[in-house]
């Protein structure tokens, strides 16, 4: 008598417990026994079915590799210098973008997609250091079932958009000259006024670009092939030629609209530069006079030894209050003659415009004149806010890039997945079978 | 019995001495009968040579016998296995009769802001729900910003195609409507003798665009829109060519082309400067195979290039190819289920 005969033998006089461990033990033999190829087939057509649709058909997650490339992300940071949190990506602002995306509003709320959402840092390339930033994440999408029509690719890629632009217009927007626009500087109908408004316009747009070009030398817009540089020197070269032109043209022919106006107006800049020029000859004699009452022993020339972290030995100079205070003497006198320049400058424009005042002609052609550099500046200005944009577009691309989605389920998992469910399907298969030998052996049959 | 009758057979040894000697007899049988000489007769019998012989023959036998029988086990068992999987994967599609919707995701820095397109294709005169009630409330949530017909909205032979009208109708309340004809739409004009579809799809408010182009504005955005009709063959003659020469070089707006049959792109239009290919036709290939793509195309037969998804053209433009949302044949789909087409035109 082998194994299996002993597990069927039925034995009258075993108690109900003893009787239902013994039909278990039966119906498992009967199994093994008689139908194990059936179910060994049965079991590897059901794993397969199972693995072709976790893999194939109804890929339920996908994931997607998050890349942060601005010189910030190793320090934790944003472009903007705040700090960077990556599960701002479970932020109600860009889950409810991404189900306005998706078109499922109404049908998913933002607690049920943030359910969806994982995110974790990925360690790879971290030499070990337990202070490590990772800039690199993983993102991870589950579909819950609930919105068969959309892949979990699908909605990844949106819900990516939506932190893309959430971060862009959070983080990465700058917040400048070209954004802003030009400052609105048309204060007065003088031609001097107008004339200085304009040299300040095409000084915001030389600075801009002067930045630009620190920030990305190299830089090209791909469609008009322009570099930062060429702006810069565009607006030099208004400012050099066109608008100190039309300044000496204005100031030389004494032109103006209101010549009492502009005369009160140049008297009043003259106060106002005596003024200043009165305080920096008192602070350049104040200094004048600290140094002649320095105390001598404290003149010496102290030098200073230091030792850096690679060892190498230098020697500073260290200064002393004197030398403080010669420095600001200096600075003082040279902004003093400064403005004693401008203050004999705008006396001689005021009398000339009294006595001597310009043309109707000459009038009308300074119109012309400021009218033509009024258009170089905008051309220039839009020809900057266009490269800007295209700048602010490459570069925003470059800060965040996403690799994938893929499915996210590994073979591995695939097949965890797919062997749980046939053994889920084996367990109420070998069920049933019980079942039916039970109540086959409740109806008085042999077993 | 059969299957005890095998496992004692295949370790070849006389486990069970009834089968080899079954066997063995057939063997003796089946030779013809040696007369032995009469001195051996007399001589003790030497009995263990010739049967052992035979026997190790019988196994081989067997052996080979047994590789055949598992060969052909193996081949019924993976032909179940396939007819399982493909009943599987169509009970799957069949299962889930609607379609699903696929995002793209483009960008283009000439815009200022996200344009939306909405893309259908190969519809076949199908209904998703009561008047496709479905497809325009699951439009309508998307919110587009333009909506374009990829071609085959009808069926060549259907006797009236109204609901597919008033679908059209209902497009363009939720965004303008652009499209190219598809050839069924062809086949229903040019042999079923219906002169008056363009009028009417026009009447429906979609603007049909035959060789021809139209700048949308969107926000502060343009798009040019070029329909391309026909197939390769037709290309030069139809005046597709030409369209596609005038189209001024102004790259200050995004440029898309539409046309019905993707082969036009690899073949016809990817010299040609533009940022997005839209076509359909292909219905996915009908059986879509797992890292391969689409089994069958008409124009390009068994695995073609384009059948399904999106794809690099030569010009590095874009070519997204929509599986379509209906069939026209009887031919079942396979891993390959209906889709509705979004592209989102990013800025950034």
């Amino acid at each position: 008598m082998n194994l299996t005969d002993r597990l069927i033998v039925h034995d009258d006089q075993m108690t109900e417990e003893q009787h239902q461990r013994s039909l278990f033990r039966k119906t498992l033999a009967f199994m093994t026994k008689k139908w194990w190829r059936t179910l060994f087939l049965l079991l590897i057509l059901m794993g397969i079915f199972f693995v072709a649709d976790v893999v194939i058909v109804n890929p339920r997650s996908a994931t997607v590799i998050m890349t942060l490339n601005y010189e910030q992300a190793s320090d934790g940071l944003t472009p903007n210098a705040t700090r960077f949190n990556m599960y701002e990506i479970k932020t109600e602002p860009v889950l409810q973008a991404t189900i306005r995306y998706a078109g499922l509003e109404g049908r998913l709320t933002t607690d049920e997609l943030s359910g969806c959402i994982l995110v974790e840092a990925r360690h790879e390339g971290s030499s070990g250091d337990e202070n490590f930033i990772s800039t690199s994440y993983r993102i991870e999408f589950r579909n819950p079932g609930t919105i068969p029509e959309r892949s979990a690719k699908s909605m990844l890629l949106l819900l990516c958009k939506a932190y893309r632009e959430y971060f862009y217009e959070n983080y990465a927007v700058s917040k400048t000259t070209a954004g802003r626009g030009l400052d609105d500087l048309d204060i007065s109908t003088e031609y001097l006024s107008r004339v200085d408004a304009f040299a300040l316009k095409i000084g915001q747009i030389e600075r801009y670009a002067e930045e630009r070009m620190n920030e990305s030398g190299d830089y090209r817009d791909p469609t008009s092939g322009l570099a930062f540089s060429d702006i810069r020197i565009r607006a030099q070269n208004l400012r050099i030629f066109d608008s100190n032109n039309l300044q000496s043209y204005v100031i030389y022919n004494a032109l103006s609209e209101d010549a009492d106006i502009l005369r009160d107006q140049l008297l009043y800049r003259k106060r106002m530069a005596k003024i200043n020029y009165d305080k920096k000859l008192a602070s350049y004699g104040v200094n004048n006079e600290g140094i002649d009452i320095y105390d001598k022993a404290m003149t010496s020339i102290y030098m200073i030894p230091t030792i850096n972290d690679k060892s190498q030995i230098s020697i500073y100079m260290a200064m002393t209050g004197m030398d403080k205070m010669v420095e600001k003497a200096d600075e003082d006198l040279i902004e003093a003659i400064e403005l004693f320049k401008k203050m004999e400058s705008d006396q001689t424009i005021a009398d000339a415009v009294v006595s001597r005042p310009g043309s109707k002609e000459q009038q009308a052609k300074v119109e012309e004149l400021l009218e033509r550099l009024d258009k170089k500046i905008n051309v220039l200005f839009a020809d900057l806010v266009t490269m800007d944009q295209a700048y602010e577009s490459t570069h925003v691309q470059r800060y965040m890039m996403f690799n994938g989605p893929w499915s996210a389920h590994t073979l591995r998992a695939a097949l965890i997945e797919a062997a749980l469910m046939t053994l889920a399907v084996a367990v109420i298969g070998f069920g049933v079978i019980y079942l039916v030998l039970k109540s086959k052996e409740s109806d008085g049959q042999h077993v | 019995m059969r299957s005890r009758k095998n496992r004692t057979h295949e370790k070849g040894l006389p486990e069970s001495q009834d089968g080899i000697a079954a066997v063995i007899g057939e063997v003796e049988k089946a030779e013809p009968p040696v007369p032995e000489p009469e001195a051996e007769k007399a001589e003790p019998p030497v009995p263990e040579i010739a049967p052992d012989a035979a026997a190790a023959d019988a196994a081989k036998e067997i052996g080979e016998i047994k590789k055949r029988k598992w060969a052909g086990n193996l081949i019924r068992g993976l032909a179940v296995v396939i007819l399982c999987l493909a009943v599987f994967f169509c009970a799957g599609d069949m299962a889930s009769r609607h379609y699903q919707i696929t995002f793209y995701q483009e960008i283009c820095r000439f815009l200022t802001g996200n344009i939306r397109i909405v893309f259908i294709s190969d519809l076949h005169s199908r209904e998703y729900g009561q008047g496709n009630a479905d497809l325009l409330a699951d439009i309508a949530a998307l919110s587009p910003d333009l909506i374009l017909l990829g071609g085959d909205m009808i069926n060549w032979n259907d006797t009236d195609y109204e609901p597919v009208l008033e679908t059209c109708r209902a497009l363009t309340k939720l965004a303008p409507v652009y499209g190219v004809p598809g050839n069924h739409e062809s086949e229903r004009i040019y042999n079923a003798g219906d002169q008056d579809l363009y009028a009417r799809f026009e009447n429906a408010g979609v603007t049909m665009l035959r060789n021809e182009s139209k700048i949308v504005r969107i926000g502060d955005n343009s798009v040019q829109l070029i329909g391309i009709t026909g197939t390769e063959d037709g290309f030069e003659r139809n005046g597709a060519q030409e369209c596609m020469t005038q189209i001024p070089a102004n790259r200050n707006m995004y440029r898309v082309v539409l046309a019905h049959v993707p082969v036009l792109f690899k073949e016809k239009l990817a010299s040609y400067s533009y940022d997005l290919g839209l076509a359909g036709h292909a219905h996915g290939g009908v059986i879509q195979i797992p890292r391969i793509g689409g089994l069958y195309s008409a124009e390009e037969g068994f695995l073609p290039a384009y059948s399904r998804g999106e794809y690099e053209l030569r010009n590095g433009a874009s070519l997204i190819v929509g599986g379509g949302l209906g069939d026209a044949g009887w031919l079942p789909r396979i891993n390959n289920r209906p889709e509705l087409l979004v592209i989102d035109v990013n800025w950034c």
